[in-house]
């Protein structure tokens, strides 16, 4: 027991090192002014930022709802498929993410711009060209592309041990196909699609890249907000402590809605 | 063409890939009727099973149920159900939902459900479990709600796939006179898949006995019992003495020196049998008035009778008393001649005769593979067929011989085990000492040393 006690002491120190004193910096910070005194000012403004907090769980909602509704079919398809196609498909979903974010979505600005690949090609048809880069659509297309593994991994993990045997029985007391995927293979999933919601949902609202990217100037999100707090021309820890913290609370709310959903089953992370 | 059978199978076939677990089984269920398909593990039990249930769809012949061709038609629109090996149950529901399964499915109104939920659990002595979770259930108790989620539907006919196999033996026990209960009571014909035949013979109208994908022999547990057909179902069906015996005469067999006479059908004479002989039928007598004599080996008093077994020669007799000789007791052993039941061999003749090509001086290649033998002064490239003795093939591991093949039976021969080994479609004829697991690959090692050479002559037949 103390030798094992004595391994997780690395472990500990982990933890405290970089997420118990810089949360407690976070905390610290949103709490104090320039001289160092304990003041609520930062949360002050925090009302004049709510329409940027909106649009950034309302494009985070978007993302994930489409990851999931590309993720899920995927998920059932693959269960059903051989083993060597379940690792190919696999491993093909996860060779994008072995390239560089920062090169990924600089991808996308090339493809989508107004003079970017896609309008060239459209140009041919005599279509368009579409405004596609700095809208909406496009900060929600850059996260369902970058997130979209992390929502397909933990639903095909959880789906492939699903006893095919509990598929049959259904099949046998008079379920077909819908019937077996609405009462047998959703409610066995939930924890994988709880997982893969939550590492969706959580970079989604948090992204500073994608969004100033793919968004431009018009799509501004809390990320973008914090950042410019710390290395913008704003410069104010402060206040970037306080929205930072907020948006703790916001998505630690979220999860919360979410694992209720899930239930008590077990594999739940969070 | 009307049928009076509930369900009727037709000359079912089943392949995976080039393995072909199912090969040409046929036979009828009537209503009311408990039928039983027993057989050692991998002899496609489960697959026929499975085909009935619809989850696999035979490679050829036809399965009806009432009539109807069953060809096509998937699992959730079959009128049987289905009491899974390992139970199946829905681990995110509890017992009610479970049980209540099929019913909502069928949008039977939800006070219906919850009456025959009731009584469903009540019958199979669950009653008050409704809210308890699955995964908290004892053994005992999800089978029973196994067996009340698939009988609450109705079905004509219940496909049961070793439901008793994960229970202890005493569970077992009581488990196999509840399902023969409930099947009377309820009056739907049971299918039963198992291994154990003691369960098969206790419950069963009809037992359906498979080795290797077909059928080895069908009927009644008592006719099973009696009057097995061959020296697998023999030995598959209960303790029994199988020994060697040749018909000496038309009329006459000669079992370990013994010579006894036979008239229960037609027996040409030379013809290899086996004969089988029940440990309850042998009497136990004084040495010069047996058929055999022997010398007891041990005694173990088994509640009812005492299980002696006796050297004879060799050869071990087993036999059931009620009356206890002594350990190293010289006894004879006698039979009445109707308990002798002769079997033709599974195997054509006592020896293996292979066709064989001479190679050089000192080598043969069976079916395309050389084999050493000692120098023959043979010409090359001569046909010839050697006559192997059984004794003189062992059993290796498959990784230490050319020549290997599937393990198709191994039936105790008092002395030795009698094997059949199947080389790419050869058949081997093996007595070995050791014991191995039917199914396993194994590789032969043949001693050539005992082993007659003759030129293949016109009458010379490949006796595969």
């Amino acid at each position: 027991m103390t030798r094992v006690k004595a391994l997780a002491a690395p472990y500990l120190l982990w933890v405290v090192l970089f997420t118990v004193i810089p949360c407690s910096l976070v905390v610290y910070f949103a709490f104090t002014n320039e001289n160092g005194g304990f003041t609520l000012a930062n949360f002050r403004d925090v009302p004049f930022y709510a329409p940027v907090f909106l649009k950034s769980l309302y494009l985070s909602l978007i993302a994930t709802v489409i990851c999931f509704l590309i993720a899920y079919p995927m998920g059932l398809i693959l269960m059903k498929a051989d083993l060597n196609a379940q690792r190919t498909v696999i491993m093909l979903v996860m060779l994008p993410m072995w390239m560089n974010f920062l090169l990924r979505t600089y991808a996308w600005m090339t493809l989508l711009e107004n003079e970017g690949l896609i309008n060239h090609f459209l140009e041919l048809f005599g279509i368009g060209p579409f405004r596609m880069i700095n809208t909406q659509g496009a900060v929600v297309l850059g996260m369902v592309y970058n997130y979209l593994p992390f929502m397909i991994l933990p639903i095909y993990s959880v789906m492939v041990k699903i006893n095919p045997a509990l598929i049959e029985a259904a099949q046998d007391l008079g379920a077909g196909s819908l019937k077996v995927v609405s009462k047998i293979i959703f409610p066995l999933s939930i924890p994988g699609v709880v997982s893969g919601i939550i590492m969706v949902f959580v970079p989604s609202i948090s992204t500073f890249i994608i969004s100033r990217m793919l968004g431009g100037g018009s799509n501004m999100l809390i990320g973008d907000l914090i950042e410019m707090q710390f290395i913008g021309s704003v410069y104010n820890p402060y206040v970037g402590s306080a929205i930072s913290l907020i948006l703790m609370a916001v998505v630690f709310v979220c999860m919360g809605i979410i694992n209720r959903f899930g239930g008590e089953k077990e594999g739940t992370l969070l | 063409m009307k049928e009076k059978y509930l369900l009727k199978l037709s000359g079912i076939v089943k392949d995976f890939g080039d393995n072909r677990v199912i090969n040409d089984v046929s036979f009828s269920v009537k209503s009311n009727e408990f039928l039983t398909i027993l057989g050692p593990s991998g002899c496609g039990k489960t697959t026929l099973l499975r085909a009935i249930g619809g989850f696999e769809e035979p490679t050829a012949g036809k399965i009806f149920l009432n009539g109807e061709d069953m060809a096509g038609i998937p699992p959730h629109k079959r009128q049987v159900n289905t009491v899974f090996q390992k139970y199946a149950l829905f681990p995110h529901l509890n017992v009610f939902d479970n049980v209540a399964f099929g019913l909502k499915l069928k949008k039977v109104p939800k006070d219906e459900i919850r009456k025959r939920v009731k009584a469903m659990l009540k019958l199979v002595d669950l009653k008050g479990f409704e809210k308890r979770n699955i995964t908290k259930l004892s053994g005992g108790q999800q089978q029973r709600v196994a067996i009340a989620r698939a009988l609450i539907n109705h079905p004509k006919i219940l496909l049961l796939d070793e439901p008793l196999g994960a229970l202890d033996l005493k569970l077992r026990k009581d488990m196999q006179i509840e399902l023969k209960q409930i099947q009377q009571n309820l009056g739907i014909a049971f299918v039963y898949v198992t291994h154990d035949q003691e369960e098969a013979l206790s419950m069963s109208d009809t037992v359906v006995v498979m080795k290797d994908g077909k059928i080895a022999q069908m009927g009644t547990p008592q006719d099973i019992y009696n009057e097995p057909v061959n020296a697998f179902v023999a030995d598959f069906i209960g303790e029994n003495n199988i020994f060697d015996g040749e018909m000496i005469e038309d009329q006459q067999v000669e079992i370990l020196g013994a010579v006894l006479p036979y008239n229960d059908g037609v027996w040409p004479k030379g013809m290899p049998v086996d004969a089988v002989i029940r440990p309850e039928d042998v009497k136990v007598v004084a040495p010069e008035n047996g058929y055999w004599r022997g010398r007891v080996e041990s005694v173990v008093f088994k509640g009812v009778h005492y299980e002696i077994v006796v050297n004879c020669g060799g050869y071990q007799w087993l036999i059931h008393s009620t009356a206890a000789p002594k350990v190293d007791e010289e006894i004879g052993m006698t039979i009445d001649l109707y308990d002798l039941h002769l079997m033709k061999k599974m195997f054509d003749g006592a020896e293996n005769r292979v066709p064989a090509e001479i190679e050089t001086a000192t080598s043969v290649l069976i079916d395309g593979l050389s084999f050493e033998i000692p120098e023959t002064d043979r010409e090359r490239g001569e046909k010839v067929i050697l006559r192997i003795p059984p004794s003189a093939i062992d059993v290796v591991g498959d990784e230490e011989s050319p020549l290997t093949g599937t393990l198709l039976s191994v039936i105790y021969k008092g002395k030795y085990n009698e094997m059949i080994v199947d080389c790419g479609g050869r058949r081997w004829l093996i007595q070995e000492d050791r014991d191995e697991q039917v199914g396993i690959r194994v590789g032969l090692k043949i001693d050539f040393s005992q082993a007659l050479t003759e030129s293949a002559g016109d009458d010379s037949n490949d006796p595969s």
